[in-house]
């Protein structure tokens, strides 16, 4: 009797136990849908405002629908175009379009530059310090938005001097010994 | 010479590393001691071959051996001795050599350190780290030889006479000397800082020592022994490897504000967020095997978390070496693209691989279930979740959205500033307000009622703060809500510490320095873990008020000329000089008085160093901890006449270095060793899991 009593009363608890856990479960996997929640719905309006377009020089110079668009474009900088007014931070450059997949980064920068045919873009900035690497056959990486006077107003400048993160070979065919 | 001796080094612990692979994977399988020691000897000789190899690069460097590619595209005869010696990390061939050494470094000293006390975890954990080993030394010998000599070959085409290569090309010529220090390369400018000196080798070491822990756990997934040994054998080389990433990211910041001149120090550059993402997952593991070594939870997690660690280390290391990503921070685009993709991709399908084993089969069954809530292990959980929510936002941000949307519509979609801007702040929020809680929490179950008790003290300190800092200077509802998480966070660290030193007091009458030094020494972890969350309060601080309140202008002033630039400051230009330097670049100067409430400040000296191909613009600067007043000089007339200036007055930015300061001490505290019991007695278990494996 005893027995059965102490059964009888371990059942309950057990199931008492039970109950609390699947309980205690149900909380935490609420808690943790709603911290998903959160954090999905972070990423996804942050992606729709802060997204931008990577795409070449010759879709945005050639494409109306583009213009007004938050867009980030890559180039090759003609260095006799770049014009810097320190007094009030505008800077202006052109750069001419290079191809979306290459083998060698400097090769692709020294064709941008020399082909005439190659689409080619204004860049304007305003408030900047002249970039140390902005120079001829630098790559340049911009965002900003394209005006509907063929001038691309750019808020952000990322520069790549392949000669100078590249390794190059010495011309040595003056001095053989 | 130089060049063979190196070479020959680096393939000899090619060779060892192999050697150790095998033979600590045969002997483990075999049960044969013989195989295994040997497989020991031979990883720790991969340490002295690849001291030799980088020595011999070192000597190279500083003996101007120009014939020696790397040599001759890093220095050139201007270089001063001291970065001579810097650019043995200066571009990617060097940097992987050292990578290596370090790696080693870090392999030799687990090896030496667990072998004894952690026997059962070392045949598998040794040929984890081999195999790592060989992938990045096979790297250096066969794809980024930092050894290839140039070569003259006179019977070849005009245009194929200058060759690069490791081994004597037949019927070769050297090259003349002197014309080959005429035309080397020298050191990117952008490198020549006392940050970029050291900030590589911090980086490289938290990297490399992340895989410690990794080759641990997945011994501990192949051999059977998932106790929580493997998480006391490497807790200490898992907050080294923190300790060093953190100085990493921290150094990177300070290059970058001192450097790239723009006034700020995280600009959310893809690779910058590459090297803080092993840092997100590895301070999430390192709070989540708190729990299982306490409580016996998280088994899975933590392997989970380690194994994410190191996948994140090596996916940080692919989008730095690679070229593939658009940095000022990554290195060319290189051939070790491919091989690090695969060997990343190969590691973590193993990794994961192991651990679904292991998951399946039931052998990582937790000892006791989540309860109540506000319990310090789910809030340790909250904690994990936040890291990994923002490791996962990073991640998506940087990488997740741009290839995604390549592969999904053709054109690629880039995240800029602003994404990250609105998506961080809100989960870093949240870390701080657990930040604070968690510590108070107790094991198990804890009340709301005694929760809100132990938070009184810190909630009033950070109430009186707030009104004081509201009082001093106006703020805005995101600097206050911001300002309230992180103060509560730092308040709860000190109000703990003191109640634990004044508990000392009370007891054993000791006075308040012998209290808290004792308190220090008894409690490493978790006194050494307050003071870390008091520099990442510090860190806070600083971000907050330098992104918040910061003040940029722009000013021409003729010499001598004096304008106002806020309430406070007052910038006069004094005059110009321009130099030679014994390097060759020319050094444009302008000198310019500070003036704070109409008297002397100092006097700063920004400048601009025309290098023969880039200029460099340096920042002059007054620092306080309250702020600081930095200066650019953006442009000059020919006569140094009239100036322009970018003046940038940066609200508490050297609370993030100090913060940084008191982050290390307070890792320092939590890793010093101490106790020698626990080793004992994981040699204890290891050997009772022996003799049990034997007689089963």
């Amino acid at each position: 009797m005893a027995q059965l009593a102490w059964e009888k009363t371990g059942g309950a608890a057990a199931a008492g136990k039970r109950k609390r856990g699947s309980h205690a479960r149900l909380k935490f996997l609420i808690g943790g849908g709603l911290i998903l929640a959160a954090v999905l719905y972070l990423a996804l309006s942050g992606t729709m405002t802060g997204a931008r377009f990577f795409i070449s020089v010759a879709e945005v110079a050639h494409n109306p629908a583009l213009v007004g668009q938050s867009v980030r474009l890559t180039g090759a900088v003609l260095g006799e175009s770049i014009v810097y007014d320190s007094q009030t931070g505008d800077l202006r450059f052109t750069v001419a379009h290079i191809p979306d997949t290459f083998d060698d980064l400097a090769a692709a920068l020294h064709q941008a530059v020399n082909d005439p045919a190659r689409t080619r873009l204004v860049i304007q900035m305003e408030n900047q310090v002249m970039p140390d690497l902005l120079r001829h056959e630098a790559q340049a990486i911009v965002s900003g938005k394209m005006g509907s006077d063929g001038i691309f107003y750019a808020t952000e400048l990322n520069l790549k001097c392949p000669s100078r993160f590249e390794d190059g070979t010495p011309d040595l065919t003056a001095a053989q010994s | 010479m130089l060049a063979e001796l190196g070479l020959a080094a680096l393939a000899l612990s090619f060779v060892a590393a192999l050697y150790a692979l095998v033979m600590s994977v045969a002997g483990e399988r075999l049960h044969r001691e013989a195989l295994v020691i040997s497989g020991r000897n031979a990883a720790l000789a991969t340490f002295p071959l690849l001291l030799v190899a980088t020595g011999a690069l070192l000597v190279a460097l500083l003996t101007r051996d120009y014939q020696i590619a790397y040599v001759w595209s890093v220095t050139d005869p201007q270089t001063p001795d001291f970065f001579r010696f810097t650019a043995l990390w200066g571009s990617q061939r060097g940097s992987l050599l050292f990578w290596c050494l370090t790696m080693s470094l870090f392999t030799t000293g687990a090896i030496l350190l667990n072998w004894r006390s952690d026997r059962r975890l070392m045949p598998y954990s040794i040929a984890f780290m081999m195999a790592a080993l060989l992938f990045f030394v096979g790297l250096v010998l066969f794809l980024e030889n930092p050894f290839t000599r140039f070569w003259i070959l006179p019977a070849a085409p005009a245009d194929a006479q200058v060759v690069e290569t490791a081994l004597i090309p037949p019927g070769a010529v050297l090259p003349d000397a002197t014309r080959l220090a005429d035309t080397s390369q020298g050191l990117n400018p952008l490198l020549r800082h006392f940050g970029m000196i050291i900030h590589p080798p911090m980086l490289y070491l938290g990297f490399v020592g992340f895989t410690v822990p990794f080759a641990f756990a997945m011994a501990a997934l192949a051999s059977g022994d998932l106790s929580s040994n493997w998480i006391k054998a490497t807790r200490r080389w898992s907050l080294i490897a923190w300790l060093f990433l953190s100085l990493g990211l921290i150094l990177g910041g300070r290059w970058a504000y001192d450097v790239l001149g723009w006034g700020g120090y995280w600009g959310w550059d893809p690779v910058e967020n590459a090297a803080f993402l092993p840092w997100l997952v590895g301070t999430a593991f390192i709070h989540s095997v708190m729990i299982q070594q306490k409580r016996g939870m998280l088994k899975v997690w933590n392997m989970f978390l380690v194994i994410a660690t190191f996948s994140a280390v090596m996916f940080g290391t692919f989008a730095t070496r690679s070229g593939v990503i658009e940095s000022v921070h990554s290195f060319a685009r290189s051939e070790v693209g491919f091989p690090m993709l695969a060997f990343w991709g190969t590691m973590t399908l193993i990794a994961l691989a192991l651990l679904l084993w292991r998951w399946q089969r039931g052998d990582l069954q937790d000892e006791h279930h989540f309860t109540g809530l506000l319990s310090r292990e789910t809030l340790f959980v909250l904690n994990n979740i936040i890291f990994m929510a923002l490791t996962v936002v990073i991640f998506w941000g940087s990488f997740g959205a741009p290839i995604l949307s390549e592969l999904f519509t053709g054109t690629e979609i880039t995240l800029g500033v602003d994404y990250f801007m609105q998506v961080t702040p809100p989960l870093f929020l949240a870390m701080y307000v657990l930040m604070g809680i968690a510590p108070l929490s107790a094991w198990s179950a804890t009340s709301v009622a005694r929760l809100g008790r132990a938070l009184f003290v810190p909630a009033l300190l950070t109430g009186a703060a707030l009104l004081l800092i509201g009082l001093s200077s106006p703020l805005t509802l995101v600097a206050l809500i911001g300002y309230g998480a992180v103060l509560l966070a730092g308040f709860v660290a000190m109000v703990e510490t003191v109640r634990g030193a004044a508990a000392r007091r009370a007891t054993r009458r000791e006075s308040w320095p012998r209290a808290l030094a004792a308190l220090f020494g008894r409690n490493q972890r978790r006194y050494g873990g307050y003071l870390v969350h008091l520099g990442i309060t510090v860190i806070g601080i600083g971000v907050i008020g330098s992104t918040v309140f910061q003040l940029e202008t722009r000013r021409t002033l003729a010499q001598g000329e004096t304008t106002r630039i806020d309430a406070e400051y007052e910038l006069r230009y004094d005059g110009f000089e321009r130099g030679l330097a014994a390097d060759g670049r020319t050094i444009n100067t302008a000198t310019v008085t500070v003036f704070r409430d109409g008297a002397v400040v100092t006097q700063l000296r920004p400048r601009i160093d025309d290098y023969p191909d880039m200029p460099m613009t340096i920042a002059g600067a007054h620092s306080t901890l309250e702020k600081d007043f930095y200066v650019l000089l953006t442009g000059v007339d020919t006569a140094g006449a009239v100036a322009t200036f970018k003046v940038y007055i940066n609200p508490l930015v050297n609370l993030v270095w100090w913060g940084g300061l008191i982050l290390i001490l307070g890792t320092l505290i939590a890793t010093w060793p101490r106790e020698s019991a626990p080793e004992r007695a994981r040699v204890t278990q290891t050997l009772r899991g022996r003799r049990l494996e034997a007689a089963g």
